[in-house]
């Protein structure tokens, strides 16, 4: 077992970490030097490209005019070419650098006792996957993340966190940023006499933002919800490696399970733009039979409510839908959270919205949530 | 299929929109790609061989893989990528002219 790390980020390596041979390492700095230079590109030219007809004087020139436009342009197909590319690079090379250790690593879990830690994992096999979380290869993860080859895979825990970080990385974040620590920091600054004695991650993943929570209230008992089965395994193994005692179950965040007004802190990460619409309704309405009266949910997505977003961003979006692999992204931006909570049974005026700077990168996060008179 | 053998295979990637006329040439973009990764990594073994070479140190296949380069390697990749994607430039250059 690792010694309890201070925090927990992009950096954070533990048991399961694959290392990065020299050819890895070289790979996935193409990869990622790629990455930021398109990011730049966007930011740029296709952003004074996309611009350009508001300011010519064709200021009712709606937004989906504007898309119709920037299809046609030669500069945006490359763009998009040479972006969809090094996406399905990323996966090739992660899962190249994984695979290859396999035996290492599978040795690695294999010496992680995960039934001595004073964590949990409780997986049901007959809990049915909805249709789809069974159909999306979320930003083209090889398999998604309902990926299952076996009682002892965890292959898809290992994809999301390698993923989400040469990604994330790519698109300016900083390698001691995280998540999860932007929600603490948020109670921290927003409810600071808050101090919860249980905690649900909903979506959970790889588990590295519950780890998060974990870390910045020891003293609560920290549980993570997701229906993957690979991702939990992983984020279960991990957690003991790194010395953390959360409980993982298998379950939908719509049904967790939990007995009503049970739990103090109810959160998620960037779960809501990765479910339907109707699902998202029902995770609300779950947040708010669960959280003890006094209790906190926070749900922290990505920034893309109309109101807030510029035009460009919200086409930028829009790329997202097609080509990545986000076919809930454009129908996130399309919901107000806040109403869907009030939609749930919680009061106007205890719902709240706010952007909270990343812990390490240029972006804000979007928070939704409310607080149970 | 059941659900199981379907999550043992996984879900797969929705197939993309195409933007050129000729579907051969977003292919040629993906094929550029895999060749500058694959420079990219020779890059980085060359790299790891000279300087372990400078030190007098045997390169062999054990020491490149845990040699570590010095931060400012970095740009040097950057810069490359840079020059790569710089034909994206020019792209929407030749439109303003034009």
């Amino acid at each position: 077992m690792n010694p309890k790390p201070a925090e927990m980020n992009r950096s954070t390596v533990h048991a399961l970490s694959p290392a990065q041979s020299c050819r890895d390492r070289g790979r996935q700095s193409f990869i990622f030097h790629t990455k930021r230079q398109l990011g730049q590109f966007a930011r740029t030219v296709l952003q004074g490209e996309f611009n350009e007809p508001f300011e010519s004087g064709d200021g009712e020139m709606a937004a989906a005019d504007a898309t119709a436009l920037m299809s046609k342009r030669p500069a945006f197909a490359a763009w998009s070419a040479l972006n969809i590319g090094s996406q399905q690079q990323m996966w090739r090379a992660l899962g190249d650098m994984i695979k290859r250790q396999s035996s290492s690593l599978a040795e690695a879990a294999s010496a992680i006792d995960a039934s001595s830690g004073a964590g949990s994992l409780t997986l049901n096999s007959d809990l049915p996957m909805p249709a789809y979380f069974q159909s999306t290869a979320y930003h083209g993860q090889p398999g998604g993340y309902c990926l299952d080859r076996g009682e002892d895979d965890w292959l898809a825990g290992a994809l999301q966190e390698a993923g989400g970080t040469l990604y994330s990385r790519g698109a300016g974040t900083g390698a001691r940023d995280s998540k999860g620590q932007a929600v603490v920091r948020f109670i921290e600054q927003t409810f600071p006499d808050f101090r919860p004695g249980s905690i649900v991650d909903l979506g959970c993943g790889y588990g590295g933002q519950t780890a998060n929570y974990a870390l910045a209230f020891p003293e609560a008992q920290t549980h993570g919800v997701d229906l993957g089965p690979g991702l939990l395994r992983y984020a279960h193994l991990r957690a003991t490696a790194l010395g953390l005692p959360i409980h993982y179950r298998q379950a939908c965040a719509s049904q967790t399970e939990f007995a009503d007004e049970s739990v103090d802190l109810v959160v998620s990460n960037i779960l809501l733009h990765e479910i339907p619409a109707d699902l998202l309704a029902d995770v609300m309405r779950e947040s708010y039979r669960i959280v003890k009266p006094g209790g906190l949910v926070v749900h922290q997505d990505v920034p893309t409510q109309k109101q807030d977003t510029p035009a460009f961003q919200q086409w930028l979006s829009q790329w997202q839908v097609a080509h990545n692999d986000e076919p809930f992204w454009q129908s996130f931006a399309d919901t107000s959270v806040p109403e869907a909570l009030i939609a749930a049974g919680f009061d106007e005026a205890d719902t709240f919205e706010a952007y909270q700077p990343q812990v390490d990168g240029p972006l804000v996060w979007y928070m939704a949530g409310a607080r149970k008179s | 299929m059941t659900d199981s053998e379907s999550q043992q295979e996984g879900a797969q990637p929705a197939a993309k929109p195409v933007y050129f006329h000729d579907p051969a040439l977003q292919a040629l973009y993906q094929m550029v790609l895999v060749l500058g990764e694959e420079l990219a990594a020779t890059r980085e073994q060359l790299h790891a061989l000279i300087a372990l070479s400078e030190d007098g140190v045997v390169p062999t296949a054990e020491a490149i893989e845990r040699f570590i380069p010095r931060d400012d390697f970095d740009t040097e990749r950057a810069d490359w990528v840079a020059r790569l994607l710089e034909p994206l430039e020019q792209i929407a250059r030749s439109r303003e002219s034009s």
